[in-house]
């Protein structure tokens, strides 16, 4: 044998084993068009070999036909071998972007189908995610012409498909209507389509997407819902900021005036009195527009709601009547809350007034509590709430109910649905105020006919080492001040300071009078001997009260203030939250009476003839 | 002398060969390619030798003929090797 022969023997050796490791598991690898043309190579490249071996060994020149037609075949298998890898490459790249595109199609919110260009909404195409979003499968909808009409809720159906019909003929468009999922449960759907023409400019078909805009939509109303009550309870404060103001100015001069006249004339003191009640009256309307504003400084303390609820029983049967009756359920065990107890005793017996005039003919008022655990469930379907712990005050009763129509004004102030004169349509705002200041939630459920029922949710709360806020008594107005202590009084209003100013120095106490923040610092610079800094929170233009405390502790870290306000920003309640052991406050308009005790209790002085026990100091929980 | 047949073969395998250049970023995504391309390249320097040796060094050049399809043969096994090692449809 000679060298070549040897050759060709590897050669053969190779090409068969290569052929044979293809036939075993060539095809699985391959695919079939690629493991075809393989195998036509080599084994043309075998005969080639054998050829070889037999020209070079035994036959010399007895095979030249079949080795000639072997040499042109060879690259022309390897050119087929190299186009087929190619061919089977781009099928792979083409099943590759559709696999693709079908997981992005699926995994998209929206549901992606195609329906068929003749305006009958006979569907064509629907994407697999159509189960999970809507609960059908797809030849569901696309075997049956009348899928669509059928799902579209019926009040929907005629107004969404002229718009599609209009919409369509205009190239593409968006519509929005709500769409039966396969539970019953109607959805609010955004159906985006565009019209696919061909080459002529034909309509060929529509493709579009449906997506679920039902909890954007609610998110959308409450928030809208939300900016509209925040802008009215802007509005509400601002006002009842300057109506508290000069209220505060005819309260105190009323008083101080009742107490000049003394016993000496009964006509005009019976006057004195009449507008001293009227001028309350206007001020706890102030009061109930800053708390719907939620500006209102909370006399915020841990409270057990059980208890507050227990205490009212009683006395909420009398109010509401004999036909009416009460029923309380409190759960055992509750949580407590941190709120104002005055404030939560207002909204219960507001709620319960409000019951008692949706029942005429009487009926049952249930007021239950309940710790309530909000967690991310809940959250799914109010997204305006942080879940966490909650106790829940619920005020349930048998009345009319109210429309869906009145269920989104009524929080806002002055809309009653009660007779002229018979409410002021601040009862319920107020409530949420309150509510909404507290931190916590509101939710009300009314059927027509079948009854309301509001749920106030207040976050659970547990008392830090027990602390509470200590209910004051009032310390008597004929009590003798205790000489010798300075007053710093800041009010930026003339007609205040100069009222608070004559009741301060009747008291007896040094009186020291700024009309804002720098001026305050100056006199404090001084006389650094001031022992009570008095100022009103809010002092619009310039350095508020807050900031004014701030910066005079910086001189006299011990300095006690006193804090009068009725327009409490946000900002200053919260950090009135952190509680320097040194800050009281008074709420605005004060009668001298109120301004007496909160003067004797911030600075620690013990009434003359109010018994042995020291004038509690407050704190708040 | 130049025989007819041969100048044929080898003009198709460098047509081949243009095609394969035009082709090759698209190529490139097969595995283990270069052991392809090394194979089609042995034959082809084959067919070269053959339309070589019928102008000098016949002897020599006729060995280096074999010897190359005989190497491009070698390549295609190892390729077929490698593919059937993976025992899997390959992927891009």
């Amino acid at each position: 044998m000679t060298l070549t022969a040897l050759i060709e023997l590897c050669g053969l050796l190779a090409a068969s084993g290569a052929a044979g490791l293809l036939l075993v598991s060539g095809r699985r690898a391959l695919g079939r068009e690629v493991h075809f043309v393989f195998m036509a190579l080599l084994l043309v490249m075998v005969a080639n070999h054998a050829i070889g071996i037999m020209e070079w060994s035994i036959m010399p020149a007895s095979f030249d036909v079949v080795s000639d037609f072997s040499g042109f075949l060879l690259p022309v298998l390897w050119f087929f071998l190299f186009h087929t890898f190619l061919h089977d490459l781009s099928n792979r790249e083409i099943a590759k972007a559709q696999t693709r595109l079908r997981h992005l199609v699926s995994s998209s919110p929206s549901i992606i189908y195609a329906m068929a260009g003749n305006g009958k909404r006979s569907f064509t195409y629907a994407s697999e995610n159509l189960r999970e979003i809507l609960g059908y499968a797809s030849p569901e909808m696309i075997d049956d012409p009348g899928f669509w009409a059928s799902c579209v809720h019926p009040e929907d159906v005629r107004r969404a498909g002229e718009e599609i019909d209009r919409q369509i003929e205009q190239g593409a468009g968006t519509v929005e209507y709500r769409f039966r999922r396969k539970n019953g449960e109607y959805l609010l759907i955004s159906d985006n389509f565009r019209v696919v023409r061909d080459e002529n400019g034909q309509t060929t078909e529509v493709v579009g997407s449906w997506t679920d805009i039902t909890a954007t939509r609610r998110l959308e109303e409450t928030l809208l819902q939300s900016q509209k009550i925040d802008t009215v309870g802007r509005l509400a404060s601002g006002i009842a900021h300057d109506f508290n103001n000069r209220l505060t100015v005819i309260l105190g001069n009323l008083q101080l005036l009742q107490r000049k006249l003394g016993d000496s004339d009964t006509a005009v003191a019976g006057m004195i009195r009449m507008a001293v009640s009227a001028t309350e009256g206007a001020a706890g309307l102030a009061r109930r527009l800053l708390s719907f504003s939620r500006s209102r400084h909370l006399e915020a303390r841990i409270i057990d709601i059980n208890e507050l609820i227990s205490g009212m029983g009683e006395m909420l049967q009398r109010t509401l009547g004999e036909n009416m009756k009460v029923i309380i359920s409190p759960e055992a065990g509750l949580w407590p809350v941190k709120a104002d107890w005055n404030l939560l005793e207002n909204a219960l017996l507001n709620l319960a007034v409000n019951a008692r005039d949706a029942m005429p003919e009487g009926g049952r008022l249930t007021i239950e509590t309940g710790n309530v655990t909000l967690g991310e469930s809940y959250r799914a379907r109010h997204d305006y709430v942080q879940p966490g712990d909650y106790v829940m005050l619920s005020v349930t009763d048998t009345g009319q109910g109210m429309s869906s129509e009145i269920k989104q004004h009524i929080f806002e102030p002055f809309f009653t649905t009660k007779e002229e004169g018979k409410g002021t349509g601040l009862g319920l705002s107020m409530i949420y105020g309150f509510v909404k200041q507290s931190g916590g939630y509101l939710e009300i459920y009314s059927e027509e006919g079948q009854g309301t029922s509001i749920k106030l949710y207040l976050p659970r709360d547990m008392p830090p080492g027990g602390t509470a806020i200590v209910r004051l008594e009032t310390i008597p107005d004929n009590a003798t001040a205790v000489p010798a202590r300075t007053i710093l009084l800041v009010e930026n209003d003339a007609a205040i300071r100069e009222m608070a100013a004559t009741q301060i120095t009747d008291m007896g106490f040094r009186l020291l009078a700024a009309g804002n923040g720098p001026e305050a610092l100056e006199l404090l610079a001084q006389h650094p001997d001031v022992d009570l800094l008095f100022t009103d929170l809010f002092m619009p233009g310039g350095m508020t009260g807050d900031e004014l405390a701030n910066r005079l502790r910086e001189r006299r870290p011990d300095l006690r203030v006193l804090f009068a306000s009725g327009f409490a920003p946000r900002a200053a309640a919260d950090r009135h939250g952190s509680d320097h052991p040194n800050d009281f406050w008074l709420s605005k308009p004060y009668l001298p009476t109120a301004l007496r005790s909160a003067i004797y209790r911030a600075l620690d002085l013990q009434p003359p003839g109010a018994g042995s026990d020291p004038p509690k100091r407050r704190q708040s929980g | 002398m130049f025989e007819e047949r041969e100048i044929i073969t080898l003009l198709l395998g460098v047509a081949v060969l243009a095609f394969i250049l035009w082709r090759r970023k698209e190529l490139n995504d097969l595995p283990h390619i270069n052991i392809l391309l090394i194979g089609y390249s042995a034959f082809l320097a084959g067919w070269l030798f053959t339309v070589a040796e019928s102008l000098l060094w016949h002897d020599a050049l006729n060995v280096l003929e074999h010897l190359s399809i005989a190497a491009g043969s070698v390549f295609l096994l190892a390729w077929c090797r490698k593919i059937s090692a993976a025992g899997k449809r390959f992927t891009l």
